[in-house]
């Protein structure tokens, strides 16, 4: 077992409205994940592994339920805390990549530490370590428009860590790639392992078997919570 | 595909950017109508054809303003409805490329373009049409219910028909070139995720390192749609000059012809005479802001005169500043055709001018007496002059070709111009002689006019003395200060009427802005939904939308006020007379403009930072 609870959910629930008609995302979930630990979520498509982990980063909020990330019950706060939240704690891996098409690989890098408020020195010392880890320092002033696939996901994880958050969500990162890229994606999140908390959503069989715990879902419910 | 209902749905899918296209054209046509309509009402014709003859008059200027301002209006009308269709096609490169793709025809592809088009500048002008035609009416309606009587003058359809083809025509110039334009783009460049945002050339732009991060990403924005931002910069650019002109050069007009008239008429100037010549004079002097016919009379018979011995004691009175009796009648002037110097061959002559006649007003004087002190083209009257005249405005646009260059006759006398003066008397039909020239071509050597000014400081006393004096005669006295404070309500409506334009172009710019917002917010939507789950608060996003717009206007405005003014300055009005006074809220007004501009961008941001998350960006 790792270290203290630092996500807790109970009853959870999520509904979207759409053209008037509900869809149930989650149902009365419960979970509890610890620090330190390496979770994968796995489950069939629509089986509520995004929406989850949104709510988690604090990205989305509850129907129902409670949903309490580092002690804070993210269902009552306002969207300025929420971005604060989202500054200081979670290092977001999208499946899409989701860069800032305006900044460059470099800029896209930077900002979270922008809006974090630290120096331009410190900024520019941390970004150059980050791109060196990804290795990305070459493409450091293209555009996301310029780049490949695996050069896109590797600059997510590049600013996923720019602020060093204790809780790093990824959501299919080697969905979109070939094999070889995957690989090196999975590298980067084998390094992770026992230094943040990191939950993935994936079907990558690769992934999961990294993890310390594997979440399956179905219709939004845990089917089965084992650990690996 | 039906391609009928087709543009129809699409339109009205589309509702902000459709709404916003049809009022923007509809307000530019509203405008004209109403210019054009009401600028006839007030009697300024719509050409700068007068403005040769003379460079003063009052209808001059306001024509000249209103034929400027109807001008820049219909520029930017056609420009910016130009535009909105413009950022409508950009922001649907993408459906371009996939109609392509699968295989519509461009020519297909362009006719449902342009038939979108054409429903939205024809819906724009028949607005616009119906807009300018009620405003003209209002505006009548509005003048004539504070007290002045202007006969609006019955539509002209043509007018209205040529308003609405050549907004349509022009319009459709502009748009179907900019759709041809778009129609070019190949399906596969139209699909790129390049294209849109152009990110495979690097701005040339420099940013300074030093400017926080939300500077450095709205101006980065702003130089990544370089096509659009230019664009936008032209339309804000001819708006905000269109502004500068109807907010400063309306109010530095308003002032200035205010003044002239104040001029013209003097300020605390008491008339005296006998009542049927005050009652004509008054009338005479009313002409300007009210159609009345003044009744013919004989001015030169002896129950008319003002004795010189009242005048004397009238003049003697403590209060009294200045006397100034005057011979008045009405006659004919004849135009006298003058050989000049050809200025384009020095040794050949040119004729000027023709046998044309004109009833006027005369006036004799004594130069050197005189109260007013016109806004005048040449020179005044001096007392060694005898056959010479200042003529006022109208009659130098009615009758003359050359006013200085020329002469008249009147009474078998002839006349050189020396002066053309801006005045109200007789709406500018108006003849000023010297006072002997005048008494000796009628044969009458007496007054039958006495204009006193008047110290204000002690003027209940002053007219109590003036009234004591007169009494036993069959004299009246007139305050003419109420005849000049209607005039100057007068000019303050009908500059007010154009000062309205800045609104209008205030909510074309708004318009502009706002859909270049919502196509600039379109495609940010996805970056502006990243920044916010990495983190950015609600009010970072908000700053950001907002420097964007703030931009925008700064450079916009930067090209647009200093040629507002110095059109305002050089070109519109002559002497113009500002007071430290006006000056401040001239800038006050434009700032408030910049303000509101940049402020309407906040509400395309806050409806952006309200979004759902997973509605702003892919989540998967």
């Amino acid at each position: 077992m790792k270290g203290d609870p630092i996500v807790l959910v109970s009853s959870l629930h999520k509904e979207y409205r759409i053209d008037g008609s509900r869809v149930k995302a989650l149902r009365n979930l419960d979970l509890e994940i610890r620090e330190g630990e390496f979770v994968s979520i796995h489950g069939p498509s629509g089986a509520g592994k995004t929406t989850l982990l949104n709510i988690i980063g604090g990205l989305d909020k509850p129907t129902d339920g409670e949903i309490t990330v580092f002690g804070h019950d993210l269902a009552k706060y306002d969207e300025d805390f929420l971005a604060t939240f989202r500054c200081a704690y979670v290092g977001y891996v999208f499946q899409l990549y989701n860069l800032i098409s305006t900044l460059t690989v470099a800029e896209n890098v930077m900002f979270p530490m922008q809006l974090a408020g630290w120096t331009d020195e410190r900024i520019r010392k941390r970004s150059n370590e980050l791109l060196d880890l990804v290795g990305l320092t070459d493409r450091a002033d293209h555009f996301p428009a310029q780049l490949s696939g695996g050069e896109l996901q590797r600059t997510v994880f590049a600013r996923a860590l720019a602020n060093d958050p204790p809780l790093i969500l990824a959501d299919e990162p080697t969905a979109n790639l070939d094999l070889k890229t995957g690989l090196k994606i999975i590298r980067t999140l084998e390094r992770l392992k026992g230094e943040k908390t990191v939950i993935v959503a994936t079907h990558d069989r690769r992934i999961i078997r990294l993890s310390n715990r594997i979440l399956n879902l179905k219709d939004g419910r845990i089917v089965s919570n084992g650990y690996g | 595909m039906v391609m009928d209902d087709f543009p129809l749905k699409d339109l009205m899918r589309r509702k902000l950017q459709t709404s916003l296209t049809i009022l923007n054209l509809a307000i530019c046509v509203g405008v004209t109508v109403f210019f054009v309509h009401f600028g006839g009402n007030l009697g300024a014709e719509l050409s700068l054809a007068t403005s040769g003859k003379l460079t003063a008059g009052l209808s001059v200027i306001l024509s000249k303003f209103t034929f400027i301002l109807v001008l820049l209006n219909s520029l930017a009308g056609v420009l910016v409805t130009s535009f909105l269709i413009s950022i409508t096609i950009s922001e649907r490169i993408r459906d371009i490329g996939l109609m392509k793709a699968v295989g519509c025809l461009t020519d297909m592809v362009f006719a449902y373009f342009t038939i979108e088009f054409s429903l939205i500048t024809l819906a724009g002008c028949v607005l616009g049409v119906i807009f300018g035609v009620v405003a003209n009416f209002a505006s009548v309606w509005l003048l004539n219910s504070v007290g002045f009587h202007i006969q609006p003058k019955p539509l002209d359809p043509w007018t209205l028909f040529l308003i609405f083809f050549l907004f349509a025509l022009f319009s459709h110039i502009l748009g179907i070139w900019r759709i041809i334009k778009t129609m070019r783009i190949e399906p596969v460049e139209a699909l790129s995720r390049i294209f849109p945002l152009r990110t495979n050339y690097r701005s040339g732009w420099w940013i300074p390192s030093g400017f926080g991060f939300t500077v450095k990403i709205a101006l980065r924005s702003l130089v990544r749609r370089r096509s659009e931002t230019v664009q936008v910069v032209m339309c804000l650019s001819i708006i905000l000059a269109l502004m500068t002109l109807s907010i400063c050069g309306g109010m530095v007009a308003k002032e200035t012809t205010q003044r002239y008239v104040e001029r013209a008429i003097g300020r605390d100037v008491i008339l005296v005479s006998q009542a049927e010549i005050a009652e004509q004079y008054v009338d005479l002097l009313s002409k300007f802001f009210e159609p009345k016919q003044a009744g013919a009379i004989n001015y030169l018979v002896e129950k008319y005169v003002i004795p010189n011995s009242l005048i004397s004691n009238l003049g003697s009175i403590r209060g009294v500043v200045k006397t100034d009796p005057r011979l008045i009648l009405e006659t004919t002037i004849y135009e006298y055709p003058k050989a000049i110097a050809d200025p384009e061959s020095p040794t050949g002559y040119i004729t000027i001018g023709n046998h044309r006649t004109c009833r006027v007003f005369a006036v004799g004087v004594n130069p050197d007496q005189v109260v007013n002190d016109w806004f005048i083209l040449g020179r005044k009257l001096e007392e060694t002059d005898s056959n010479s005249a200042i003529i006022g405005d109208s009659v130098g646009s009615k009758i003359f070709d050359d006013p200085l260059k020329q002469i008249f006759k009147m009474r078998d006398a002839e006349f050189n111009i020396v002066g053309v003066c801006v005045d109200p008397v007789n709406n500018g039909e108006v003849i000023y002689v010297p006072f002997s020239t005048l008494s000796s071509l009628t044969g009458e050597h007496w007054y039958n006019l006495l204009l006193l000014q008047i110290d204000s400081s002690n003027r209940p006393e002053t007219l109590r003395r003036i009234e004591a004096e007169i009494e036993e005669t069959n004299l009246i006295i007139l305050d003419l200060n109420e005849v000049l404070n209607r005039h100057t309500k007068f000019l303050d409506y009908t500059w007010s009427m154009v000062l309205t334009l800045s609104l209008s172009s205030l909510l074309n710019a708004i318009f502009c802005l706002l859909g270049y917002m919502t196509l600039s917010l379109m495609s940010q939507r996805g970056d502006l939904g990243v920044m916010r789950a990495l983190g950015a608060k609600p009010s970072t996003i908000t700053k950001i939308i907002f420097l964007q717009s703030l931009l925008l206007v700064l450079v916009s405005g930067a090209i647009a006020v200093p040629l507002g003014l110095v059109v305002t300055f050089v070109f519109f009005i002559p002497e113009a007379t500002i007071s430290q006074a006006s000056l401040l809220p001239i800038a006050g007004l434009i700032l408030l403009v910049f303000a509101a501009l940049s402020m309407s961008s906040t509400y395309p941001a806050i409806r952006i930072t309200r979004e759902p998350m997973n509605k702003a960006i892919p989540l998967g």
